[in-house]
C-alpha cells in the first residue's frame, strides 16, 4: 500500500532546567492512502506532541529526532524552514479539541474563511468569499451567507468546529490531523462532526490522523488503530485487530475497563490499578510494567522486542504468547 | 422501595439584571421537574451540555437557592427551609465535584481538606479527627500517611477520591456525583466507579449520578431520568432507558453513543441526529425538542408535552410515544 | 505532632532552593538584612550626623568620612545611615497600612458583591480619580508635620490598587469549587476568608506590598524633595536629595550617594517580593 506519511524511528524529548525528558520514544508510525489512522491514548501518552512535531509545533525546549519523516515522499527533516511551510496549512492541516482558541474573537467569521482562502489562491476578495460561502456549506452550515456576517462566540461549539474543519478544507490538504476534534462535544453534536469528516475524507480524497482517548469514536471511524502509552506505543493494527483481538495487556485492559451495553449492571468493571506514570518517571522499559498483571522483569528491560502478528498487527511486549520474535525494534 | 427524595415542580431560574436591578432576561435552568430518588439506589441523570443537570442537582441539595417547587427529603421539605437552619441537612447531603482540580484547595493539606466539613458539624478532639480521616483515606483507596500531602501531589483519580472522602466524612445518606468521572482518564474512570459502588453497598448511600457518559450511567444506576432544556423528558429503569428508550430524544442520544461492540458501533450514516440544542436562553415553544425531532407534529409545534407514566412505571413526555 | 515539622523543613528547604537559584535575589536578601541591620543598631553605633564643622566643609569621601561630608561639614554616612532608618520606617509602616486597608476592603467588595461591592467600588473609584501627588500635598500642609503624618498619609491614600487587585481574585476565587463546597458545608465566612481567600490572594498581595515598600520610600523621597515631608533636624533619603541639589556642581556624591541606595533598596524589595510570590504559589501539580 502506497504511504503518504512515514515515521522513522522518531523521539522527542524536552529539555528544561537543564534536565532532558524523553517524551516520545522510538516511533513508528505510517498513514497510508486513503485511510483513517486514529492515534489512541490517555492523557501524557505522548499522542499530541507526536502529531504536533510533525507539524513543528512544539516549543523551542523540544528536540525531535528521526530516521525521516516522510510526507509524499520528501523527508520534512530534511527540508527548509521556508519548505516546510510550504507543506503546513498547505498539504497538512490541522483542527483543535477548543475550537474557540483557533479563531479571533473579534474577526467575523466570514474573514476567517477569507483570509485562509486568500493564502493559498490568487482570486480576488468578491471570489473568495463565494468560495468561503460554498465551503460552509459542505461542512453542513445552514445559511452560509448570514453565518458568514457572524462573530464565533454566536457559533455553538460544534458549529465552530465546523468552521474549522472549512478553514482546514481551504488549501485542499492530503492530510488533516484532527486532536481531540470532538471531545469538548456533546454526543449528538459529536456524532454530526464524524459523520462530517468520514464524509469529507472520502469525497475531498483527504486522509486523516485522529487522535482521541475514546475508543469508541475509534470503531467508527478509523481504519487503523495505534495505541500509545507512556510515549511508546504499545500496538497497532487495523481497527478489527485492535479492538476485538487485542494481543497486548495494555490494549486488552483498556477496553476491559469500558462498561459495554452487555455487562450486567452490578458487575464490577475491570479498573487498571496504579496511575499513570509522567514521563519524567519513566525508564528504559515497558511504560505500563507498573499496572500490569504479566509484568516480569524483563519489563524492565531496555529491549523490548516487536511482536508481529499480521501484516498489520503488532505490539511491544515481552509476553511469551508471541508468535514471532524480531529483536531491536 | 423507600423514598429518599421527593422533588415536586422544582425551577431554577437565573435572573440577568442590569444596573437598577431589572430583569433582563431569563435562563430557566431548570423548569419544573418532578421526580423520586429511592433510598440506597443510585438515580442517573443524563443530557447534554446546558441542559441543566448540574443546576438541577445543585439546587436539589439547596447550594443554588431553588426559584419555586418542593425538595421533600424523607419527608420535610428542604425548600423551604430557612438558610440558616440547613446544617442538619446539609449534614446528610452531601457533595463530589467534577473537577478534580477545582475542588480541593491547593494551600491545605489533605488533612485540612477532609477536616472542613467535619468541623463544621461535630465537635471532635484533633486525634479523633485525624483517626476518623486515616480511615476514611483507607476506605477511597489511599494510604492513611496521604493526609500529610498536598493535593497537588495527587493525579487526578486520586484527588477525586480525596474529593469522596470529604464527602463522606460526615456520615451522609445521600451524595450528589456531579460528572465525578468527566475529568479522568478511561483507565481510570473504572477505579472510581468502583470506589463508589462498593462504598454505596458498605454504607448502604443514596446516589443522585449526573453525568453526559450514558454508558456509565446506565452502568452505575438504577434508574435513569434524561433531561433536555430545563425539562427531564424521559425516566426509567436504567435498562428500559437504555435498551429501550421511547422519547425521540432519548433514542437520538443513546443512538450517538460511540461503541465499541462489533454489532453496535455507531453507524454514522443512520445514527445522526441533526440540529444543535436551542439555548436555554431562548427554549423553543411547545415541545423543547420539537426543532430537532424527526417525529415532530403540529401538536408538538404548540403545547408542551407532560411526563405520562406508563403501566411499567416508565415516564415519558412525548405525545407520539 | 511529627508530620508538620515535616511540612515546615518541606517549605524552608523550598525557599533556600528558590534563592539559590536566582543569585540576584540572595545578593537582595543579604542587602536588606544588612540595611535594616545597621538601620536598627544605628543609635548603637558611634556615629553622630548631627556634629557640624565648619573646617571641613563638602569633602569628598575619604577614611575619615567614608562619604564625605554635607553643605555644614556633618559627616554624610551618619546622615545616610540615619536617613535609611526614617526611609524604611515610612516604607514598611506606610506599607503595612495600606496593605491592611487594601485586603480588608478588597476581601469585603469581593466576598459580599452587591451592594457592599457596589458602594466599596465607588469609593476607591473617587480616591483614585483625584491625582494622588496633589491630594497627598493639600493634606499635608494641613496636617502637622512629622514621621507619623506622613506614613499616615502616604498609607490612607495608597491601599486603592491593592484593594482592587484582591477583589478582582477573590470574586473569581468564589466561583472555585472548593470555596462553594466550603460555604456549602456552612463554613463560616470569616473563617472562609482567613482559610481560602486569604492564602490564596497571598501572591499578588505580596507583590503589591513589596512595590508598596518601594512607593512608599519613593513617594516620601518626592514629598521631602518638595519640601513637605521629613523636617529638619530628621533626614530621609529623600531629604538627603532635595539638600543635595543645590550642592550638585562641587558635590555629586551627596545626591549619589542616597539615590543609588533608594534605587537598590527598591530593587531589593521587588526581587525578594518575586521569590516571595513564586515560593507562596501552590504548584498545579506535582503528578
Amino acid at each position: 500500500m502506497e504511504k503518504l506519511l512515514e515515521i522513522k524511528n522518531m523521539s522527542v524529548s524536552f529539555e528544561k532546567d537543564k534536565k532532558t525528558t524523553k517524551i516520545v520514544r522510538n516511533i513508528n508510525l505510517s498513514v497510508n492512502r486513503g485511510e483513517i489512522l486514529a492515534i489512541v491514548g490517555e492523557s501524557g501518552s505522548g499522542k499530541s506532541v507526536t502529531v504536533k512535531s510533525l507539524m513543528s509545533l512544539l516549543p523551542e525546549y523540544a528536540h525531535v529526532e528521526a530516521d525521516g519523516v516522510y510526507f509524499d515522499g520528501r523527508d520534512i527533516m530534511e527540508m527548509s524552514p521556508a519548505d516546510k511551510r510550504k507543506i503546513y496549512g498547505k498539504d497538512i492541516s490541522m483542527i483543535f479539541q477548543d475550537p474557540m482558541t483557533a479563531l479571533n474573537p473579534l474577526k467575523k467569521i466570514g474573514s476567517h474563511l477569507i483570509e485562509v482562502i486568500k493564502r493559498h489562491q490568487k482570486i480576488s476578495t468578491r471570489e473568495a468569499k463565494i468560495l468561503a460561502v460554498k465551503m460552509l456549506q459542505e461542512v453542513g452550515i445552514a445559511a452560509p451567507e448570514e453565518r458568514m456576517k457572524q462573530y464565533p462566540h454566536e457559533f455553538s461549539g460544534g458549529m465552530r468546529q465546523r468552521v474549522l474543519i472549512a478553514m482546514a478544507l481551504c488549501s485542499h490538504p492530503k492530510l488533516l490531523i484532527a486532536d481531540e476534534p470532538t471531545t469538548a462535544l456533546d454526543v449528538t453534536i459529536q456524532a454530526q462532526i464524524l459523520k462530517l469528516l468520514k464524509t469529507l475524507h472520502k469525497k475531498e480524497d483527504m486522509d486523516i490522523i485522529l487522535i482521541t482517548h475514546d475508543l469508541g469514536v475509534v470503531a467508527s471511524v478509523a481504519d487503523r488503530i495505534a495505541v500509545m502509552y507512556g510515549g511508546r506505543i504499545m500496538e497497532q493494527g487495523t481497527k478489527e485487530e485492535i479492538l476485538y483481538d487485542p494481543k497486548h495487556p495494555y490494549t486488552k485492559a483498556l477496553l476491559k475497563a469500558i462498561p459495554k451495553s452487555d455487562t450486567a449492571r452490578g458487575t464490577k468493571l475491570e479498573a487498571i490499578a496504579g496511575s499513570i506514570p509522567s514521563f519524567a518517571d519513566l525508564g528504559e522499559g515497558c511504560p505500563f510494567a507498573d499496572r500490569c498483571e504479566h509484568a516480569s522483569v524483563r519489563c524492565k528491560n531496555a529491549n523490548i522486542g516487536r511482536n508481529i502478528f499480521s501484516e498489520t498487527h503488532s505490539s511491544s511486549c515481552v509476553l511469551k504468547e508471541i508468535e514471532k520474535i524480531e529483536q531491536g525494534a | 422501595m423507600e423514598k429518599l427524595i421527593e422533588v415536586k415542580n422544582l425551577k431554577k431560574h437565573f435572573y440577568k439584571k442590569n444596573f437598577w436591578g431589572q430583569n433582563q432576561g431569563v435562563t430557566k435552568a431548570v423548569d419544573g421537574v418532578t421526580f423520586d430518588i429511592n433510598k440506597g439506589e443510585t438515580f442517573g441523570l443524563v443530557g447534554e451540555s446546558g441542559c441543566g443537570k448540574s443546576t438541577l442537582g445543585r439546587t436539589l441539595i439547596r447550594m443554588y437557592e431553588p426559584t419555586s417547587g418542593k425538595i421533600m427529603y424523607e419527608g420535610e421539605d428542604i425548600a423551604a427551609i430557612k438558610k440558616n437552619k440547613l446544617n442538619k441537612f446539609h449534614k446528610k447531603m452531601q457533595i463530589i465535584f467534577q473537577d478534580p482540580y477545582s475542588s480541593l484547595d491547593p494551600h491545605l493539606t489533605v488533612r485540612d481538606i477532609i477536616a472542613e466539613p467535619i468541623s463544621v458539624y461535630e465537635k471532635l478532639s484533633d486525634t479523633e479527627i485525624d483517626l476518623r480521616i486515616a480511615e476514611l483515606l483507607k476506605k477511597v483507596g489511599l494510604k492513611s500517611d496521604d493526609m500529610n500531602k498536598y493535593s497537588y501531589e495527587f493525579s487526578g483519580g486520586q484527588r477525586q477520591r480525596i474529593g469522596i472522602a470529604r464527602a463522606l466524612s460526615v456520615n451522609p445518606q445521600f451524595v450528589l456525583c456531579d460528572e465525578p468521572i468527566s475529568a479522568l482518564d478511561v483507565s481510570i474512570q473504572a477505579q472510581v466507579i468502583n470506589v463508589l459502588e462498593e462504598l454505596q453497598e458498605e454504607l448502604g448511600l443514596t446516589y443522585l449520578f449526573v453525568a453526559h457518559d450514558l454508558n456509565m450511567v446506565h452502568h452505575i444506576s438504577e434508574k435513569i431520568g434524561v433531561m433536555y432544556l430545563g425539562k427531564i423528558v424521559e425516566i426509567g429503569d436504567s435498562d428500559d432507558i437504555y435498551f429501550n428508550p421511547k422519547h425521540p430524544y432519548t433514542k437520538a442520544l443513546i443512538n450517538a453513543i460511540p461503541r465499541i461492540e462489533q454489532e453496535r458501533v455507531l453507524k454514522l450514516d443512520r445514527d445522526v441526529i441533526q440540529g444543535d440544542i436551542p439555548s436555554p436562553l431562548n427554549v423553543p415553544k411547545g415541545c423543547r425538542f420539537h426543532p430537532r425531532c424527526p417525529y415532530a407534529t403540529e401538536r408538538c409545534r404548540c403545547e408542551e408535552p407532560e411526563l405520562r407514566i406508563d403501566a411499567d412505571g416508565h415516564q415519558v413526555a412525548c405525545f407520539e410515544a | 505532632m511529627n508530620y508538620k515539622k515535616q511540612l515546615s523543613r518541606k517549605k524552608r528547604d523550598k525557599i533556600f532552593e528558590l534563592l539559590l537559584k536566582d543569585k540576584a535575589s540572595l545578593i537582595s536578601v543579604i542587602f536588606l538584612l544588612a540595611l535594616i541591620l545597621v538601620s536598627v543598631a544605628a543609635p548603637f553605633l558611634p556615629l553622630d550626623g548631627s556634629k557640624t564643622d565648619i573646617l571641613h566643609m563638602l569633602e569628598s569621601p575619604s577614611s575619615v568620612h567614608w562619604f564625605g561630608t554635607d553643605e555644614v561639614g556633618r559627616d554624610y554616612f551618619a546622615r545616610t545611615i540615619n536617613g535609611g532608618r526614617i526611609s524604611l520606617t515610612v516604607g514598611i509602616l506606610a506599607m503595612l497600612m495600606s496593605t491592611v486597608i487594601g485586603i480588608t476592603v478588597g476581601m469585603l467588595a469581593g466576598f459580599s458583591g452587591g451592594i457592599v461591592d457596589g458602594v466599596l467600588m465607588r469609593i476607591v473609584d473617587v480616591i483614585q480619580s483625584i491625582p494622588w501627588l496633589v491630594l497627598v500635598t493639600v493634606i499635608s500642609i494641613f496636617f502637622k508635620k512629622g514621621l507619623l503624618s506622613i506614613i499616615v498619609v502616604i498609607g490612607f491614600f495608597s491601599w486603592m490598587e491593592i484593594a482592587r487587585l484582591v477583589r478582582a481574585e477573590v470574586l473569581s476565587l468564589r466561583e472555585r469549587e472548593y470555596i462553594q463546597y466550603a460555604s456549602f458545608a456552612g463554613v463560616k465566612s470569616f473563617i472562609i476568608i482567613v482559610k481560602h481567600l486569604i492564602p490564596a490572594v497571598m501572591p499578588t498581595i505580596i507583590v503589591s506590598a513589596s512595590s508598596g515598600i518601594a512607593d512608599a520610600i519613593m513617594t516620601e523621597s518626592a514629598l521631602s524633595f518638595l519640601g513637605i515631608g521629613i523636617q529638619e533636624p530628621l533626614s530621609s533619603w529623600g531629604k538627603l536629595l532635595q539638600t543635595a541639589q543645590s550642592n550638585l556642581q562641587n558635590a555629586l556624591y551627596m545626591a549619589m550617594i542616597p539615590g543609588v541606595l533608594i534605587i537598590l533598596t527598591i530593587f531589593a524589595f521587588n526581587k525578594i517580593g518575586n521569590v516571595l510570590r513564586v515560593y507562596w504559589e501552590p504548584r498545579v501539580s506535582e503528578v
